[in-house]
């Protein structure tokens, strides 16, 4: 890793609103985004600033990132941390989270969030749906209603 | 770096830059009710949706509606549910040949020995679209088609005579296919859902069996052998062979093995994930067996299951939205 080839001790992470959070390399290892920043620079400490990311998100991605990268948490607590860590989220913040794990290129962590939306959304109604992602419906009163006669097997 | 503007650009919220206190604090308040998200990243929500949700959840938007039936999004989200396969047991009035992707091909019955056309079809059950029927001509009159079974001959001539059907999913091109067989003629033909057509192709090199034929010291297995290159008589691989000796018989009976023949056979219904694990139909019992594929072991599976299941008859299935219809095989399978 590239973390290994030169000395990097400290990373800093500037979120959108100006923010700053200075983290090991071994926190970032999962940002692809932010490590091909570190493969391009070779400086002891690298500031990476992120204007796609708002400070309380990458707060609440870089506190997943030590609770997995932690080698001395077992699995369980591993696992009873991604449950609070969901329990505790609004839809928006989880739709938020799985923007920035897009943006900082987390291909696991960008699993975890869609999973847990997909959980959230499974089985439930359409309208439910729709408020959850804040989508106007711009089928016609017409055309809904033909989908929904179409699939009416699946509105049992 | 182009990598990185990609993964910028996907993102559609907006992005304050440089901005004063004020309007900074703005986009904060706002962004809690601005999120919106790239097809792409909605499309990875629903590939973990199951089918019934799916089938709903199109009447969203329109946009939601395209990416649901979008080629690449039906592939992956077979993709994720390629391991939930389920056993399909047979049905009655359309024969069940087989399962590929959530296709099922069926094979019309009711015609009886004399008819010279046999209809088959492609069935998608999770979005109940059936396709246009597929004919198949048979030059000969007085066939018997599929399970349809005068007996008035031994069953080994008769199930000579008959055309089997067998259907298959080619991955290399995306294109399924039907195979027909018949031992008597030993002619093989091939139909694919990319040209529409039935050809002839050439004879297969070892006999397939149906359940209750018997060969020399090992048991052949239907559909054990594949083909690894369609059309390509070489390209016939044996997948494995399973010898007497590591089946569940008594070994009085083995020693007899041409009288307990007749009631000896083993289909294999799927393949488990890890590619290590075959399960098979057992015709003593009507039992299943597990073969564990890394140490040739047999371990007869205990089902809690009171009904009794013709397991010879099963296939497996998954749920997709794979499209069916004919006009749609050729390019929205990509």
């Amino acid at each position: 890793m590239a973390a290994e080839k030169s000395s990097i001790k400290i990373i800093t992470l500037i979120a959108a609103d100006g923010s700053v959070f200075e983290v090991e390399p071994n926190i970032v290892k999962e940002m692809k985004t932010v490590q091909s920043y570190i493969d391009e620079l070779d400086q002891n400490t690298v500031s990476i600033p992120l204007p796609n990311v708002f400070g309380n998100d990458l707060a609440m991605i870089i506190e997943y990132c030590k609770k997995h990268a932690s080698e001395e948490e077992t699995k369980e607590a591993k696992e009873e941390f991604d449950f609070e860590f969901v329990k505790r989220m609004k839809s928006d913040d989880k739709l938020r989270l799985l923007q920035a794990a897009s943006y900082l290129n987390m291909e696991s962590f960008l699993q975890f969030m869609a999973k847990a939306i997909a959980a959230e959304i499974e089985n439930q109604s359409v309208e439910f749906v729709r408020d959850y992602f804040q989508i106007e419906s711009d089928f016609t009163p017409e055309e809904e209603a033909e989908l929904r006669k179409e699939n009416e097997w699946a509105f049992k | 770096m182009n990598d990185l503007e990609t993964k910028r650009s996907r993102l559609s919220v907006p992005v304050p830059r440089g901005s004063s206190e004020n309007s900074l604090s703005r986009n904060l308040e706002t962004q809690h009710h601005s999120v919106v998200l790239s097809n792409d990243l909605t499309a990875e929500i629903l590939s973990l949706l199951p089918l019934e949700s799916l089938m709903q959840l199109k009447c969203v938007c329109r946009s939601w509606k395209t990416i649901i039936f979008d080629p690449i999004f039906i592939k992956m989200h077979l993709h994720q549910f390629q391991q939930n396969k389920r056993i399909n047991v047979n049905e009655n009035i359309l024969k069940f040949i087989g399962s590929h992707n959530g296709l099922l091909c069926l094979i019309n019955d009711s015609h009886t020995a004399g008819h010279e056309q046999i209809l088959l079809y492609i069935w998608n059950p999770a979005t109940r679209s059936l396709s246009n029927e597929i004919v198949f001509c048979c030059e000969e009159a007085g066939f018997c088609p599929f399970y349809g079974r005068p007996r008035q001959r031994s069953s080994w001539y008769e199930y000579r005579r008959r055309w089997k059907f067998s259907f298959c999913y080619d991955n290399s091109n995306d294109t399924y296919k039907i195979l027909a067989f018949r031992l008597m003629s030993n002619e093989v033909r091939l139909f694919s859902s990319r040209d529409n057509i039935w050809t002839n192709i050439q004879r297969l090199p070892v006999v397939p069996i149906d359940y209750g034929d018997l060969f020399h010291g090992h048991l052949r297995i239907n559909g054990a052998v594949c083909m690894k290159e369609f059309g390509v008589q070489d390209s016939w691989n044996q997948f494995l062979k399973i010898s007497y000796q590591s089946l569940p018989i008594d070994s009085n009976v083995l020693i007899d093995l041409k009288q307990y023949g007749s009631r000896l056979a083993l289909l294999p219904l799927c393949l488990n994930g890890n590619d290590d694990t075959l399960i098979l139909a057992w015709s003593i019992d009507s039992q299943t067996l597990l073969y564990n594929l890394r140490d040739n072991r047999v371990e007869i599976n205990i089902t809690d299951i009171s009904i009794e299941i013709e397991w010879l008859l099963a296939k497996d299935y998954i749920d997709s939205l794979v499209l069916n219809r004919p006009q749609y095989f050729n390019y929205l399978l990509v």
